[in-house]
C-alpha cells in the first residue's frame, strides 16, 4: 500500500522534473537566440564605435587640413588653396553626416554630435570667410597672433573644442559599448549557469527515470518469476489445492488434485461443486463443516472420501480457510487436500494392532487368572490334608515331625497368599469399572477397623480426614485402601505408638488427592521404581512378610480409574503414598 | 443305599471330592453320597438318563455343585436345574475356590442357595448347610434312622 503510494509519488516527481527541464531547455534556446542577437548588436556597436572614431578622426583631420589651407591662403593669397579648403570642409561635413547616420535617431551621443556639427559648421564658416589680398599677410599674421594670444574663441569654435566634442562622442559610444559588453557577459554567465543547471537537472531526471525503469523491469521480472514459481508450486505440490465459491463450485484447482480425480480443468472449474465429488457420507460431513468454516474462518483436518471419475474412492484429509470481502461477506474457501490413504491404512493397522494387543492382554489376564485359579486348588488341598494329618496323628508325632507339618502348612499358606494376590491383580483388568458415586469415607473406616483387629492390640494413632465422594467401583477402592492401609500398619510394626494419617484434598484441577502417611520403616527412594512392580519387594520376608503384588494391584486399579499414584519415603522415616483420582463427585 | 435321599456331589477333582466327603462324614450324615464328575453326569443323574437310567434313586436332598468342571460347568447345570420344573426346588450349594469371584455373583443370579469355599472343612460346611435350612432335616432324619436301628 505504502510502496504503491511511494511509487506513484516518484512517478509524478519524475514527470514534473522532466517538464521543468524541458521548460529550462526551451528557455535556454530562447536565451541563446537572444544572446546571439545581443552579440550581433554588440559587434555592430563595436564596428560603429570604430567607424565613429574613424569618422571623428577624419573630421578632425579634414578640419586640420582646412585650417592649414586657410592659413596658407592667408599668407600666400593663392586662391587655388581655397578649393582644397572647400574640399576639406565638405569632407568634414560629409563625415559628420555619415556619423549622424551611423548613430541614428535616439542615440544618447546624438546631441553631442549635433553640437559638434554646429561647431564644425561655425568653424568651417570662419575658415571660408574671404581674405582681402592687401591685408593677407597682416591678417594672417595678426590672426595667427590672435589665435596664439586669445585662443580659439576669438575666431569661432577652436579645433580643440571640436576635438573635445568628438572625444565626448567617442566616450559616449565606448561607454555604450562597454555597457552592452557587460550586460552581454552577465547574460552569458547567467545563461551558461542556467544551461548547466538545466542539463544537470535533465541528466538527473533522465538517470532517475532510467534507473526507475530498470528497477520497474527488475521488479516486474521478479514478480513474473515469482508468479511462475508459485504457479509451478501450486500445480506440482504433492497435495491438492482448490478454491470454492460460496455455493461450493470450483473456482480454481491444481493439477495434482485434478490428477487424483481424473477430470480435466474444464470439466471441473465453474461446473462442479466439491460436494459432487464426495461420497454421500463425506458430502454430508462437508456440508455441516462448510457452515462452520464460514463462521470460524478455519477448518482443520477433515476426513473425506473423494470419488474419482472412474468411481474409485480416495480417502483425503482436507483443511480450509475462508476468505471474506471488505464487507465481511464470505467470498470463497481455499482448501489443502492431502492424500490420506497411507494414514488411514496406518490408523486402521494401529486400530487392529490395538485390538490384537487388547486381545492379547485379555488372554494373558485370563491365563493368569486361570493358572492362579487352578494352582490354588492343589495348594489348598495340600494344606487341608496336612491339617487332617495333624488332627489324626498330631498326638503321636515327635517335635521334628510336627515341624515338618508346620513347614508344609506355612508354605501352602504363603502360596495361597501369592495366588490370591495374583488373582486380585488379574481381576482388576477383568472387572468392569462402575461409574456410580462412591463415598470413600465408610470404605476407609471399614478397612481401618479390619486392619486394627488384625494388628492385635498394637497402639496406632490415626488422623483421618473426611474423604470425598468419587465416581468408580467400591470393590476396587476397598482393595486400594486395604493395600495402602495394610502396608502402613505392617511397616509401622516397630513403632509404639505408630502414627498413620489419611489426608484428602481437592486440587486446583478438580482432582481428588488422597495421601496415606506413616512413620514406619519407609524405603529408599533409589528403589522407588520397584515399588509398583509385580513381585517386587523392598524389604526382606524376614522383616516384613508380603507377596509384592499389593502395590502393583493398587497402581493398576488407580490407573484404571483414570488416576495416578506416587510414593515418597526414606529408610526409617516413614512413607507417603499419594493417589490422585479424577474428581467428578464432591 | 439306605433308602435315604442321596446328597449329590458334583466334583471333578478327586482330592477335593475326598476332602468334601471327609467333611461330610465328619458331620455324621447318614445320607448316601453320590459323586458325579461333570455337569453332563450331574444332569444325567438328576434326569435318570445315561448310566443312571437304571438306578432307582430318588431326587437328591441337596446338590453340592463345583462351579468349574469339564464338559459342562456348574453354572450351566444351575441354569438347567432352575429351568426344569421337576428339579428347580432342589437346594444347591456351590463349591468355589474363591472368596471374590464373578462366578459367585452369577451363581447368585442363577439361584444358588449357598456357597462353600474349597477345600471344604467340616465346620464351614456345617455352617453353610445350616444357613441353607435343609441340614437339620438331613441330620434329623439320619438321626432318627440311626436311632431306630439298634
Amino acid at each position: 500500500m505504502a510502496a504503491r503510494r511511494a511509487r506513484r509519488l516518484a512517478g509524478r516527481l519524475a514527470w514534473l522534473g522532466g517538464a521543468f527541464a524541458l521548460i529550462l531547455i526551451v528557455g535556454l534556446g530562447a536565451a541563446a537566440w537572444k544572446s546571439a542577437r545581443t552579440l550581433l548588436a554588440e559587434v555592430r556597436l563595436v564596428e560603429r564605435g570604430h567607424e565613429a572614431r574613424a569618422l571623428l578622426g577624419g573630421v578632425d583631420t579634414s578640419l586640420l587640413a582646412a585650417e592649414s589651407a586657410r592659413r596658407t591662403l592667408m599668407l600666400t593669397g593663392n586662391e587655388s588653396l581655397r578649393k582644397s579648403l572647400e574640399e576639406e570642409a565638405a569632407a568634414a561635413l560629409a563625415r559628420l553626416t555619415r556619423l549622424e547616420e551611423l548613430l541614428g535617431e535616439g542615440e544618447p551621443s546624438r546631441a553631442e554630435v549635433e553640437r559638434l556639427e554646429s561647431l564644425v559648421r561655425e568653424r568651417i564658416d570662419l575658415l571660408k570667410a574671404p581674405v582681402p589680398d592687401a591685408e593677407r599677410v597682416d591678417t594672417a599674421r595678426s590672426e595667427i597672433a590672435r589665435q596664439a594670444s586669445a585662443g580659439q574663441a576669438l575666431s569661432g569654435p577652436s579645433r580643440l573644442a571640436v576635438r573635445e566634442t568628438a572625444d565626448a562622442v567617442e566616450r559616449r559610444i565606448v561607454a555604450a559599448r562597454h555597457e552592452a559588453e557587460r550586460s552581454g557577459r552577465r547574460f552569458l554567465i547567467l545563461s551558461g549557469a542556467t544551461g548547466s543547471l538545466a542539463l544537470l537537472l535533465l541528466l538527473a531526471v533522465s538517470s532517475a527515470a532510467l534507473l526507475r525503469a530498470a528497477r520497474e523491469k527488475a521488479r516486474a521480472d521478479a514478480e513474473r518469476r515469482q508468479a511462475e514459481e508459485l504457479s509451478v508450486l501450486y500445480h506440482q505440490a504433492p497435495c491438492g489445492y482448490h478454491s470454492l465459491g460460496p455455493d461450493g463450485t470450483f473456482l480454481r484447482i491444481n493439477d495434482t488434485e485434478l490428477g487424483w480425480l481424473g477430470y480435466s480443468r474444464e470439466e471441473v472449474v465453474g461446473r462442479l461443486r466439491f460436494s459432487d465429488l464426495l461420497t454421500p457420507d463425506s458430502s454430508e460431513r462437508f456440508r455441516t463443516t462448510s457452515l462452520r468454516l464460514q463462521l470460524d474462518g478455519l477448518v482443520r483436518e477433515l476426513d473425506l472420501d473423494l470419488v474419482r471419475q472412474d468411481g474409485s474412492r480416495l480417502p483425503v484429509m482436507a483443511s480450509a480457510v475462508a476468505e471474506y470481502d471488505a464487507a465481511g461477506r464470505f467470498v470463497e474457501s481455499r482448501s489443502t487436500v492431502v492424500d490420506a490413504t497411507e494414514r488411514r491404512r496406518a490408523e486402521e493397522e494401529l486400530k487392529q494392532a490395538n485390538r490384537r494387543l487388547e486381545g492379547t492382554v485379555k488372554e494373558l489376564e485370563a491365563f493368569a487368572y486361570t493358572v492362579s485359579h487352578d494352582l490354588r486348588a492343589p495348594v489348598r488341598q495340600a494344606g487341608a490334608f496336612a491339617g487332617l494329618l495333624r488332627d489324626r496323628a498330631g498326638a503321636v508325632l515327635d517335635a521334628q515331625e510336627l515341624h515338618f507339618l508346620d513347614a508344609i502348612e506355612l508354605s501352602t499358606r504363603k502360596m495361597e497368599g501369592l495366588i490370591e494376590g495374583l488373582l486380585a491383580f488379574a481381576r482388576v483388568g477383568r472387572t468392569e469399572i462402575g461409574k456410580e458415586p462412591i463415598a470413600l469415607g465408610p470404605i476407609l473406616a471399614d478397612v481401618v477397623a479390619e486392619a486394627m483387629s488384625a494388628a492385635g492390640g498394637r497402639r496406632i494413632e490415626w488422623a483421618i480426614d473426611p474423604l470425598p465422594v468419587v465416581p468408580g467401583d467400591p470393590v476396587l477402592y476397598r482393595s486400594v485402601f486395604q493395600n495402602l492401609v495394610g502396608n502402613a500398619v505392617k511397616f509401622t510394626r516397630g513403632r509404639d505408638p505408630a502414627h498413620i494419617a489419611v489426608q484428602a484434598r481437592r486440587t486446583s484441577e478438580g482432582e481428588v488427592e488422597i495421601r496415606v502417611i506413616d512413620d514406619g520403616a519407609g524405603f529408599d527412594m533409589a528403589h522407588a521404581g520397584k515399588l509398583f512392580g509385580v513381585f517386587q519387594r523392598l524389604h526382606s520376608e524376614k522383616d516384613f512378610e508380603g507377596t509384592g503384588i499389593g502395590l502393583a494391584t493398587v497402581r493398576r486399579i488407580v490407573t484404571r480409574l483414570g488416576g495416578n499414584i506416587e510414593a515418597e519415603g526414606s529408610p526409617g522415616r516413614g512413607a507417603v503414598f499419594t493417589i490422585t483420582l479424577p474428581g467428578g463427585g464432591t | 443305599l439306605n433308602g435315604l435321599p442321596p446328597i449329590l456331589l458334583a466334583e471333578d477333582d478327586d482330592l477335593d471330592a475326598e476332602l468334601t466327603q471327609l467333611a461330610l462324614s465328619g458331620a455324621n450324615l447318614e445320607n448316601p453320597i453320590v459323586r458325579v464328575r461333570d455337569g453332563v453326569e450331574t444332569l444325567e443323574f438328576l434326569r435318570r438318563e445315561g448310566r443312571f437310567s437304571e438306578t432307582g434313586t430318588s431326587s437328591p436332598v441337596v446338590i453340592l455343585l463345583d462351579i468349574k468342571m469339564p464338559r459342562m460347568d456348574g453354572l450351566d447345570v444351575l441354569r438347567e436345574v432352575r429351568a426344569d420344573p421337576a428339579l428347580r426346588r432342589i437346594p444347591i450349594v456351590a463349591l468355589t475356590s474363591s472368596q471374590v469371584d464373578s462366578d459367585r455373583l452369577r451363581s447368585w443370579d442363577l439361584g444358588v442357595n449357598a456357597f462353600v469355599i474349597k477345600p471344604v472343612d467340616r465346620k464351614q460346611f456345617q455352617e453353610a448347610i445350616r444357613a441353607l435350612g435343609v441340614f437339620w432335616a438331613l441330620v434329623n432324619r439320619g438321626a432318627e434312622i440311626s436311632a431306630g436301628k439298634p
